[in-house]
């Protein structure tokens, strides 16, 4: 290979480094960034043991868990996108009868609780997990995210981010329909 | 938009300077080049002879390296050559002209399927502009706070210090001091719907459980609270119950007058909303109530009133004195009569159109109708007769596409009113839903072009003439 045909192979390698991200953004772009996989997917919810907001408030353990078709949503008063969807959890736990029970995610307990007195409470029992580790267990990215449980305590479904209402009525309503059989 | 096409032609001609550049550059004179390579290789040829005295090369090894040079020399005498027939002096103009044509062809053939050049801007977030707060203001709300420190208990005083957080942007401040004025007022409807608005604000827009209570204790007190009933609608969409919201919202704008400034606001919604669910928001929003100023008369067709028929004075007088099932029995006998009559006389238009009045304000439709149809086989150049039939047909407000008979009437009136305008709407949509979009547009246009410039209707079926495809 004399020294010019090197020097124009050398030309090319903009081009190659091109294609080869464009490939590569190409083949994330047919992903759906929101279906992020998760760990414990038919799999039990890991153990753990949060306390109330407050001294003497009950708080919430895998033990919760089982027994009844539910969701987790991990939240917190600071998560702005928590509040969009809250309106909606309010729904699904005054008007369709979920049990919904929640972890509040690195939160003051007086925040949290400032943005219940406002927003409405939906949620059965919270978990207070300030420092974050039993989210770090569930494999929480980010508040908000929504866990569907079974009735034997294990994860059917994940939903990251804030739940919009097609969520809800296409994805979240039927499959608590269909595991409550 | 002629911006963008401007920036997006200077960009490409950006682009395109450099390759011209290079393209037109005359080529370097490698003609130069061989020569420097010759004078190069016939000194090595030099210096080989030279090695080969002194020994340091045998006679073997010299013929090698010559032949070595001299292969060299001839490569370099063949790549002069060549580069020679390629860049002949003026160097690939035609290359240069392709290039320049081609470009921005095909950048415009990329970008036209692809691009959106009319989609809106999708910011992150649409921030208010934030007027900066004059001086005075802050100097006059901090004196205010001091007041209130020593009263607390100066209701005005709250209240005018919440309304100034709220224009300045402190929803939370504005909460606190909504609440104080509650605190001070707590049977005041419209303090509960300026506090649960706070709340809302300070909320990001999502109307909050405490923020819904307290909207709905206004409503309570003022049905007609159109703030706290917008609100509770978009409480309703936030929960993911569109309809719920689409109902709600409905009802505020048949409850308002036509003039009543939330009313663009409203329909808006009514607009998002509706297309969500696939509902047509045209024919779900129904008709405000008569602006103090007169409304344009759209959606009115109907004839004036409905008297039973006309009775002689003496028929009148001798009904007055009968008790109220008396008079019922009388009218019904006398419509029941006029009916029997035309059966006999079917080509009595005026005696058709009483019967239908009769019937209609009896509650019959069937019958009005009946009536209806035979007032216009009667007399079919009849406009009144045709409106009247139309008013009785028209759809439901759920369903946009009339029946054929109602739509026949529509056509009709059309051709005996050219600007009828609910003529020119229906057939406008059937023509629409038909595919036939100049049809629609024709007659949608000289609907818009006889509605008053402020005339509620006119978003609605301007951008419903926008999404004719």
């Amino acid at each position: 290979m004399s020294a010019v045909t090197r020097h124009r192979l050398l030309l090319l390698l903009p081009l190659a480094v091109f294609l080869i991200l464009g490939g590569y953004f190409a083949l994330g772009l047919t992903k759906d960034p929101s279906k992020l996989p998760s760990m414990l997917i038919d799999k039990p919810a890991p153990t753990f043991a949060l306390p109330g907001l407050s001294e003497g408030e009950k708080g919430l353990s895998n033990a919760d868990l089982t027994g009844k078709v539910q969701l987790v949503n991990v939240f917190a008063s600071w998560c702005a996108p928590c509040r969009v969807e809250h309106p909606l959890l309010m729904r699904l736990a005054k008007e369709d009868g979920v049990t919904i029970h929640a972890i509040n995610y690195k939160d003051k307990p007086e925040a949290a609780k400032a943005f219940l007195d406002q927003m409405g409470n939906p949620f059965t029992a919270i978990g207070a997990d300030k420092d974050g580790r039993v989210a770090i267990d569930f494999g929480v990215y980010g508040v908000p995210e929504t866990y569907v449980i079974d009735r034997q305590g294990r994860v059917r479904y994940r939903h990251v981010g804030p739940l919009m209402p097609f969520d809800v009525d296409e994805t979240i309503l039927p499959m608590i329909r269909e595991l409550s059989k | 938009m002629i911006g963008f096409w401007l920036v997006a032609a200077a960009l490409t001609a950006l682009a395109l300077l450099p390759l011209l550049r290079t393209l037109l550059r005359p080529s370097p004179p490698l003609e130069g080049a061989a020569e420097f390579a010759r004078g190069v290789y016939a000194a090595q040829v030099t210096e080989i002879d030279r090695d080969l005295k002194r020994g340091i090369l045998s006679v073997d090894q010299a013929r090698a390296a010559r032949a070595e040079v001299g292969r060299r020399l001839l490569s370099v005498a063949d790549e002069a050559a060549a580069t020679k027939v390629t860049s002949n002096g003026k160097p690939a103009q035609r290359t240069a002209m392709v290039v320049t044509l081609l470009l921005p062809l095909a950048a415009l053939g990329i970008y036209l399927p692809l691009g959106h050049p009319n989609l809106p801007a999708v910011p992150f977030a649409t921030r208010p502009k934030e007027a900066p707060v004059p001086p005075q203001v802050i100097e006059a709300v901090a004196k205010l706070e001091e007041a209130l420190k020593a009263n607390p208990d100066d209701a005005g005083g709250w209240a005018l210090l919440a309304q100034s957080y709220g224009a300045m942007s402190r929803p939370n401040d504005a909460v606190n001091a909504w609440r104080q004025v509650l605190r001070l007022t707590p049977a005041d409807a419209s303090v509960k719907g300026a506090l649960a608005e706070a709340l809302t604000v300070s909320a990001d827009g999502v109307v909050g459980e405490e923020a819904v209570r307290l909207f709905t204790e206004a409503v309570a007190a003022n049905a007609m609270d159109a703030r706290a009933r917008y609100y509770l609608g978009m409480a309703r969409l936030q929960a993911g119950d569109i309809r719920g919201a689409l109902d709600r919202w409905t009802a505020l704008v048949a409850d308002s007058p036509a003039d009543a400034p939330w009313l663009p606001t409203v329909r808006e919604r009514i607009h998002d909303a509706a297309t969500q669910v696939g509902l047509d928001p045209f024919a779900i929003t129904p008709q405000p109530r008569p602006a103090s100023a007169p409304p344009p008369a759209m959606g009115q067709a109907g004839g004036q009133g409905g008297a039973a028929p006309a009775l002689s004075p003496e028929q009148m007088q001798a009904m007055a004195g009968m008790s109220k099932e008396d008079q019922q029995a009388t009218i019904n006998s006398m419509v029941d009569g006029l009916e029997a009559k035309l059966k006999d006389n079917p080509g009595d238009a005026d005696g058709w159109m009483r019967l239908a009045r009769a019937r209609e304000v009896q509650g019959n439709l069937d019958a009005a109708r009946a009536a209806l149809r035979g007032a216009v086989k009667a007399d079919p150049k009849r406009l009144q007769a045709w409106l009247d039939l139309s008013r009785l047909t028209a759809p439901d407000d759920e369903q946009t596409q009339g029946s054929p008979e109602f739509l026949a009437a529509m056509g009709t009136v059309l051709n005996l009113a050219p600007d009828n305008p609910q003529a020119l709407y229906y057939l406008g949509q059937q023509a629409a839903n038909e595919g036939k979009i100049d049809r629609a547009r024709e007659l949608w246009g000289r609907l818009l072009k006889q509605l008053p410039a402020d005339a509620p209707q006119r978003p609605e079926l301007q951008r419903r003439m926008d999404n004719l495809k």
